[in-house]
């Protein structure tokens, strides 16, 4: 009888287990969030655009080491190089199989957001600041596109599995440069101005999409005026209408509407290379966008190793240094000098002759590299002995940035990252001179005055003149002739902005293969005397000038003209969409 | 259906008659036999009876009641005294008869009803019998008995005389007799036991025990919800006894089953072989395998193998099916050991361990010859030497004079010493950090029961320390078991398992730059003339000695598994089972990052950078897996052989997994390393999750005779990991076995090839095993976002992933066809299995779209792999004599992936395409190194390999061979019907995998040998441990690394010396250089094949003198060796089963070691 009711109760107990539980197998997420549950609130939209802030190029994000410090290096140009001579100039680019800069993730999200933020319940105000970082972004991650690509096709919508925009054909460049400069204007409309923002200097504010606009408007207006009649100029594009909008944006920075200026303490011998050791940039007034490093949040870098005892292997060339005037404001015989001042004494020789912005770029002899923990160091010559990430093979050492007070400043070792530097992304000063460089595109007289004798002054350099360089031809060689107002302009420009990431766009934009084709970038007027017990492993061309890439690329560069202003659309990406069509020359 | 049941009986009948005539007539038989045979009639008839410990003489009068039969015999005839037990169901008489008289050595003799019973100890009784004539003089028949260990009689035992061909076989009472005389030794075999030799010493009875084969086919298989005797399998399925697993010095269970059964496979992590190294086992080469330990999921890593009874490896559908979507890649069913009723009570304690030392260690050139070496890659690149002629100078006198410092003040800095080339040590990091290890296992079980109580306990620890010499890198593992059976009632059996494991693993946390796959890398690219310690004696920062000592990683996984089970028997042949499982895993992880320090020229201690601020880091995770099956068996028989059984059952499980993590910077003091005494920024983190499923299972066995065997499963399963509607799947199996050997028309053959099996099953299997809410638009929530607003790093979402909704069950059907043979009375067996698999609606990539998707594209079931393979077993159980014997089982298996449907319309071979070998390598044909400069500017003028590399080509590059003959070396289209001159070089699917194992024993001392391998796999191995140059800063050298190209003479600062006939290309400073020749060709493609001696192991057992004189039931020692002898062809530095793994490059695992153990095993 026992046996029977334990069996009974057993099995009865057994089928309670077996189906009892119906809802067994549904088991939601736990530790996520669903789509449709988001986007409700400005706080919702907030944290969703702030993911885009980390595309903004800093230490570690682009380039090498030095961000866009050595950008124009890791890139490839005439006035920054690094240890081997780039591809792309070199012109043994092959077109690419998949990948290369043809991702569109960034593109995606930022539609996403366009596609969900009107769910959002709070009122407009209390979330236009963030629907304006959404259109500046979108202008942003596209300009990258046009930049690599030219024409790309236009999403507004993120696109799904089957949509018709997957097969979409390529949009003429002018058309998805309109639609960029328009939702820059949306962004400008938007976008708090930097007294107001939240975040100060740190975050997008109506300046940054007016400097952006003035931007892409100069880089389209001038493209389209120096590829005209060529694979790359678009038929019938107005190039004089971005002009103006480069004009007029830059020109609203200057006005008194927005408090802008020149970073200054007055020090003519400090204050440009100053500018872009600090790491605190939120009361600089030139500043309008950049980014903070704390170690205590360990968000740093190691910037400042590679500006003082290391290189990143990075080095500008003896064409960069061309450009910077003498003190008075006059052309510098550099060439000749070279050929009876040498080595260290030609480095002493240039820092005291030049514009100040020359040794604040460069190092040169005397320099303090380090002054903190590890004592004090000295810059006593370029390392041409070093190699890999410790190389100059130019004599000229990037100096730009270099804090000698950092602790991390001399440390040697190639992997500390307590660097805190801040990492300007957009500054007053570029504003500047694409107003001085769009007027003078146009053929308008320029404001010197309230634009490029403000950055003369700051260097203690006499006010802008045009003049013409007997030597111009040995070191911007543009390949077609331009005004002497705007060879001046051009040189103030790669002055001002050197070693910040701006040469390889500019060689582009102003269809200026002709600095690299057939030629080498070039280093200091060697003196043997300097490395005597040292074995260096370099030549020097017949006037005695470093030439470091002679090994590599003999003949010079032999940038394919037809076909590497613009990239490759990879391959697999004209087999899965017929309607892409490649690039010129590939 | 009546009918049917009679004429199978009658047919059955006949059948017996007919085999039991055969084997007569087949074998050596003595007349007696023959006369009982021919003289039937009485003795065939059946009865059913029991008799229970009477006398002899009360048992004869039961069954002369029962059966109506008269005996008859003579005083003393009978041993009227002893007490016997009968029980006969449905038994012949003269089975019954043989059972009850042989032991007793009484012969029986019917005549009509009347049965006469003798003594059969007088010759010339048997020769007035006329049972044998006087010119069979000779002849004295030697009788015995043979039974098993439980006393039970064995029917079927061949018996033979060594050496005569006479042979003979026991009847159903276990009865044998054999013309034989003393001395002569005669050999026991059968199926499923151990065979045995006994030399005849008398003309007394024998009687021989007969001990169970594990591995053989009485055996009893454990398999899915139940057991079956391995002759009556029909699915694939291997067995690996525990005996194997244990007394060898490897500390977990994987490590010990490579090798052991064929078509098992073990991979280690990226780790390689670090302390407590877990590899993944794999069957049939894809996915991981089901594993459950007493039947509960578990994790095969944490056991202790000294527990380990048996593992049943389930290898084809049919035998997996049971376990549905749970086992889509066969399973591993691990039976610990359990005490047993009445049993006495036994204690084992065993120990081993010995040093572990590493095998194939390379070694670093010295510094003087770096230097030139790099020197000379730096002049190939046309840049500044790397080292310059006054470190070389300083590195030459460090080398003729070791006092003198390794490193001075650096010229720039002359605060700091120099570092990198500027320093002149010269050292080699192999040696400096890597020394010998250690390994130790201890024991201790009990197991017994009493009279309804059976237990076991068992206590296990196994340690291990890595042969890391500068840190602590270690693994401990105390495991505890604790097992019960009782019987409530004599139909209600429960039983307790519980199962407590605690793992830690300490290990160096390198603070900042990531983990032990980074320090294994930094130790290997660290150049030798970097500086071991300062002139001030404190370890470099390169060294890595401080970063490695300050603080520690320590991983402490604790894991606590009760299950309870019942079995109730309802009626007879009927059991309802049900058992409930909770596995609670606690993972813990503690990693403390302490500021570590270098010295400055003036002796003070400066932070190195990337180790401040100092932070603990700490995360917990909870896991909670519960289990219910619930099932019952039903066994019935129709008419006497038709044998079924009937199983169903229901699992379901549920899974909740919770993580918690934080880190908090700053610490006060390294001696108090909490969270609580620290006082920087603090972050934390969650991650939880769950999952279910559910199944509804059955299986129909079906036997006719033992002859033909059915089987048939099926299981209808649903997870919560698919959406609803597409979340339940439905798999089915069947398979059949045919005993050909039971066959009449097989016993012509049947004395050389006794035993033969035919087995066919097919199966379909699904996979759950893939990740939860893909079909569910989520957002991603990350923290600290790479840039600060306000002083603070904000929370940030990411788009959302795209979906697919009509994700389903991956699955897979396979068929097995197996053959399973004995020969030479059974002591060759052989099993062989031929499978073949389809995966089916396998989870993969959906066919590539445009990038402009601009998102990840969901997974789809979408693409099918084939594999087919086989599974070959050889055993040899060679004949044992008293003080000798031995055995041998070699296995080998093969296999081959295909993918057969692939969403690759382009066939491009960056992805799978459809007809793709799984594993192949493409790659160029290396013509060879170019070695005039005739052919270099050939090669350059034509652009022949521009499309590798634009820039010039040299003497000493490699020359790639132009296949398609149209001058230009390239990848065409990189598709399957345009490669260029890419072509298939090679496969690194691991082929022909060989299992060895030897055993043998003389006397007291035993021997074992286990030799496992790979005969044929194509290694294409990268990095600077097989190229030796890299990047400046990435290059090591070993020896073999010297044979590269050089055609300058070596001078005092740079170069090596002419060698233009080298291995190694020519050595270039930068990546698009010396990448141009590190192309996939055949040149340098490797041969990773290898034999490797895993284990040998000599033992010996102290005599039993020795025994009773220490009251000890059992001592032995041994000394064991682990891989101690390897057969390969790799270059020094990668070792055949580690070779391609490494975080940070091919090699940059931990090495694999050897270890000479000593062991001790006592029972009590």
């Amino acid at each position: 009888m026992k046996k029977h009711l334990i069996i009974v109760f057993s099995i009865s107990f057994l089928f309670m287990a077996v189906s009892c539980s119906k809802d067994f197998l549904d088991r939601p997420p736990l530790s996520q969030i669903e789509n449709e549950a988001y986007w409700k609130t400005s706080s919702d939209l907030e944290k969703y655009t702030v993911q885009f802030y980390n595309a903004f190029p800093a230490f570690g994000t682009v380039g090498s080491y030095m961000g866009l410090i050595g950008w124009d290096g890791t890139r490839g140009s005439d006035v920054q190089i690094s240890a081997s001579p780039s591809t792309l100039w070199n012109g043994t680019n092959q077109p690419v199989t998949s990948g290369g800069n043809w991702s569109w993730e960034n593109i995606r999200s930022v539609n996403v957001f366009f596609k969900n933020y009107q769910k959002c319940k709070d009122p407009f105000e209390k979330y236009k600041q963030f629907l304006g970082e959404a259109h500046f972004f979108k202008a942003w991650f596209y300009f990258e596109k046009v930049e690599a690509y030219g024409d790309v096709p236009w999403f507004t919508d993120p696109l799904e599995i089957g949509s018709d925009g997957l097969k979409k054909p390529r949009e003429s460049r002018v058309v998805v440069v309109d639609s960029i400069l328009s939702n820059l204007d949306r962004a400008i409309e938007y976008l708090k101005p930097l007294k107001e923002t939240d975040g100060g200097n740190n975050r997008l504010s109506k300046e940054a999409a007016l400097l952006f606009k003035s931007r892409v408007a100069l880089y389209e207006g001038t493209w389209q005026k120096y590829h005209k009649n060529t694979p790359f100029g678009t038929q019938g594009a107005d190039q004089a209408k971005y002009l103006r909008a480069a004009i007029n944006a830059s020109e609203a920075l200057m006005s008194p509407s927005f408090s802008l200026s020149l970073y200054s303490n007055n020090e003519p011998a400090n204050d440009y290379c100053k500018l872009f050791s600090l790491i605190n940039q939120s009361n600089n007034k030139e500043v309008i966008l950049w980014k903070a490093y704390s170690v205590n949040l360990q968000l740093s870098h190691s910037f400042q190793i590679y500006v003082s005892d290391r290189t990143a292997g990075i080095s500008m060339t003896l064409q960069q240094v061309y450009h910077y005037l003498d003190k008075t404001g006059n052309a510098y015989d550099y060439y000749n000098i070279g050929k009876t001042v040498k080595g260290n004494a030609f480095l002493n020789k240039i820092g005291s002759d030049c514009d100040p912005r020359l040794s604040q770029t460069i190092w040169t002899p005397g320099g303090i590299m380090w002054d903190n923990g590890f004592g004090k160091g000295v810059f006593s010559q370029p390392f041409l002995d070093k190699s890999g990430e410790s190389l100059n093979n130019t004599g000229f050492q990037i100096r730009k940035g270099n804090d000698p007070k950092d602790p991390q400043a001399g440390s040697g070792v190639s992997w500390n990252t307590s660097s805190q530097t801040g990492a300007i992304v957009f500054r007053y000063a570029e504003a500047l001179l694409n107003y001085a460089e769009a007027k003078a595109e146009l053929g308008e007289p320029v404001d010197y005055a309230k634009s490029i004798n403000l950055l003369r002054a700051r260097s203690g350099m006499p006010p802008f003149k045009i003049q013409k360089d007997p030597n111009q031809l040995r070191y911007a060689d543009y390949g077609y002739p331009i005004s002497d107002e705007l060879f001046e302009i051009r040189r103030e420009r790669t002055v001002e902005l050197g070693a910040e990431g701006f040469r390889y766009d500019d060689i582009k934009r102003w269809a200026a293969h002709n600095l690299l084709k057939g030629k080498r970038p070039k280093g200091y007027p060697f003196n043997a005397a300097d490395w005597a017990g040292r074995n260096i492993n370099y030549k020097t061309d017949a006037d005695g000038f470093l030439d470091p890439y002679v090994g590599q690329i003999p003949n010079g560069y032999g940038f394919n003209v037809g076909r590497d202003y613009l990239e490759s659309i990879p391959l697999n990406e004209i087999t899965l969409n017929p309607n892409l069509k490649q690039n010129p020359g590939w | 259906m009546k009918k049917t049941g009679l004429s199978i009986q009658i047919l059955s009948s006949v059948l017996k008659v007919v085999l039991l005539y055969s084997i007569l007539t087949l074998l050596f038989t003595t007349r007696s036999f023959a006369r009982e045979a021919v003289e039937r009639g009485i003795l065939d008839k059946k009865v059913t009876l029991t008799i229970k410990t009477e006398n002899f003489k009360a048992a004869l009068q039961k069954i002369s009641q029962v059966t109506g039969v008269n005996f008859s015999y003579t005083r003393n005839t009978i041993p009227e005294k002893e007490k016997v037990s009968i029980t006969a169901n449905d038994e012949t008489l003269a089975s019954l008869f043989s059972s009850l008289f042989h032991p007793f050595s009484i012969q029986y003799e019917a005549v009509g009803n009347q049965v006469i019973l003798k003594k059969m100890e007088l010759m010339g009784l048997l020769i007035q019998q006329g049972i044998i004539t006087s010119s069979d003089n000779e002849f004295i028949p030697i009788k015995g008995t043979v039974k098993d260990a439980e006393g039970k009689p064995i029917a079927g035992v061949s018996v033979f005389v060594k050496g005569s061909g006479k042979g003979s076989s026991t009847n159903a009472g276990g009865v044998f007799t054999i013309d034989a005389n003393p001395g002569d030794t005669l050999d026991f075999s059968i199926m499923g036991y151990q065979p045995v030799s006994i030399t005849v010493r008398n003309r007394d009875a024998i009687a021989v025990q007969l001990e169970t084969d594990i591995a053989g086919l009485g055996e009893v298989v454990v398999v899915g919800y139940g057991t079956q005797k391995k002759a009556n399998l029909t699915g694939s399925v291997g067995v690996v006894d525990g005996k194997r697993l244990q007394n060898r010095p490897v500390n977990n269970v994987s490590q010990a089953l490579n090798g052991t059964v064929p078509g098992v496979t073990i991979a280690y992590g990226n780790n390689g072989f670090e302390p407590g190294a877990a590899p993944s086992v794999q069957i049939r080469g894809q996915g991981s395998p089901y594993v459950l330990i007493d039947g509960t999921a578990g994790d095969i890593n944490t056991l202790d193998p000294k527990t380990i009874e048996s593992i049943s490896v389930l290898k084809d559908a049919a035998a997996s099916a049971i376990y549905g979507a749970r086992a889509p890649y066969g399973v591993l069913l691990i039976t610990t050991k359990s005490g047993k009723a009445n049993q006495k009570p036994q204690v084992d304690f065993s120990i081993n361990g010995g040093p572990t030392t590493i095998i194939r260690k390379p070694h670093m050139v010295d510094s003087y010859t770096f230097a030139r070496a790099i020197n000379e890659m730096h002049d190939n690149q046309g840049v500044a030497r790397l080292f310059s002629e006054e470190t070389i100078d300083r590195i030459m006198a460090h080398i003729n004079n070791p006092g003198l410092p390794e490193t001075v003040p650096d010229a720039t800095n002359p605060t700091k010493w120099s570092v990198y080339q500027l320093s002149n040590g010269n050292n080699d990091w192999v040696n400096v950090h890597y020394g010998s290890g250690f390994r130790t296992q201890e024991n201790v079980s009990v197991r017994g029961g009493s009279k309804d109580i059976g237990y076991f306990l068992s206590a296990g620890h196994a340690y291990e320390k890595g042969p890391l010499q500068m840190v602590d890198d270690k693994y401990n593992r105390y495991n505890m078991n604790a097992k019960l059976d009782a019987n409530v009632t004599s139909w209600w059996k429960i039983n307790s398992i519980t199962r407590l494991t605690n793992e830690v693993r300490n290990r160096p946390i390198y603070n900042g730059e990531g983990g032990y796959g980074m320090l294994i890398h930094q130790i290997f690219r660290t150049h030798p003339e970097v500086y071991l310690k300062s002139p001030n004696g404190y370890y470099s920062q390169l060294s890595r000695v401080p970063q490695m000592r300050a603080g520690y990683e320590k991983f402490t996984d604790n894991n606590l598994m009760q299950r309870i089970a019942t079995e109730i028997n309802p009626l007879k042949n009927w059991s309802i089972n049900a058992d409930y499982s909770i596995d609670y895993t606690i993972n813990n992880h503690e990693g403390l990052n302490l500021v570590a320090y270098e010295d400055q020229v003036d002796g003070t201690l400066a932070p190195i950078a990337l180790t401040v601020p100092s932070y603990i880091a700490k995360d917990k995770a909870n896991n909670t897996y519960k289990a219910l099956n619930i099932f019952s068996t039903y066994k019935f028989d129709i008419a006497t052989n038709n044998h079924f059984a009937l199983m169903a059952g229901y699992q379901q499980e549920s899974n909740n997994f919770d993580y918690l993590g934080g880190l908090k910077r700053e610490l006060i003091t390294p001696e108090v390393p909490s969270i609580t005494t620290a006082t920087g920024d603090m972050q934390v983190f969650d991650d939880l999750s769950h999952w279910a499923t559910k199944g509804y299972f059955a299986r129909l066995n079906y036997t006719f005779n033992d002859k033909y065997l059915f089987e048939s499963n099926i299981r209808y399963d649903g997870t919560s990991r698919f959406a609803d509607g597409k979340r339940w799947g439905f798999f089915p199996s069947v398979s059949a076995g045919w005993n050909v050997s039971k066959e009449k028309f097989w016993q012509q053959i049947s004395a050389y090839v006794p035993y033969v099996k035919i087995r066919a099953s097919w199966g379909k299997l699904g996979n759950q095993n893939v990740s939860a809410y893909q079909d569910l638009a989520l957002l991603g929530v990350r923290t600290n976002l790479n840039w600060i607003f306000n002083g603070r790093r904000p929370a940030y979402t990411l788009a959302p992933n795209l979906i697919n909704p009509t994700l389903t069950w991956e699955s897979s059907k396979t068929t097995d066809l197996g053959i399973d043979l004995g020969f030479l009375n059974n002591r060759l067996e052989v099993e062989f299995d031929y499978y073949e698999r389809l995966t089916f609606d396998r989870l993969g990539p959906a066919q590539a779209l445009p990038r402009v998707l601009g998102a990840t594209i969901p997974l789809e079931n979408n693409s099918e792999l084939k594999t087919r393979g086989w599974d070959f077993t050889l055993t040899w159980k060679g004949k044992a004599s008293k003080d000798f014997s031995y055995s041998l089982s070699a296995n080998i298996f093969d296999y081959k992936n295909i993918v057969t449907k692939y969403p690759n319309p382009t066939g491009i071979l960056t992805t799978d395409y459809a007809g793709k070998y799984v594993g192949e390598i493409w790659g160029y044909e290396t013509v060879g190194l170019i070695q005039t400069q005739k052919r270099a500017d050939e090669i350059n003028s034509g652009k022949y390999q521009s499309f590798i590399n634009g820039q010039v080509w040299r003497t000493g590059d490699v020359e790639y061979r132009d296949l398609n003959g149209d001058g230009k070396i390239n990848n065409g289209k990189n598709t399957v019907n345009d490669h260029g001159d890419l072509t298939v070089i090679g496969n690194s699917t691991q082929r022909y995998q060989i299992g060895l194992n030897l055993t043998a024993s003389y006397k007291n001392v035993d021997l074992g040998v286990f030799i496992q391998g790979i005969a044929k796999r194509d290694l294409w191995l990268t990095g600077n441990i097989f190229w030796g140059f890299n990047q400046w800063n990435q290059s090591s050298l070993f020896p073999n690394h010297l044979d590269y190209y050089r055609d300058a003479d070596a001078i005092k600062y740079s170069g090596l010396g002419i060698n233009t006939n080298a291995y190694f290309p020519r050595p270039y400073s930068n990546a698009a250089q010396y990448a141009k020749n590190q192309q996939v060709q055949t040149y340098y493609l490797q041969k990773g094949a290898y034999a490797r001696l895993k284990n040998v192991q000599i033992g010996y057992t102290l005599p039993q003198q020795a025994m009773s004189w220490l009251k000890l039931k059992r001592a032995r020692f041994y000394f064991s060796g682990e891989n101690i002898y390897t057969l390969t062809k790799l270059p020094v530095g990668f070792d055949p089963e580690t070779a391609g793994l490494g975080e940070f490059g091919n090699g940059k695992s931990m090495f694999y070691q050897a270890i000479w153990a000593f062991g001790l095993n006592i029972s009590l």
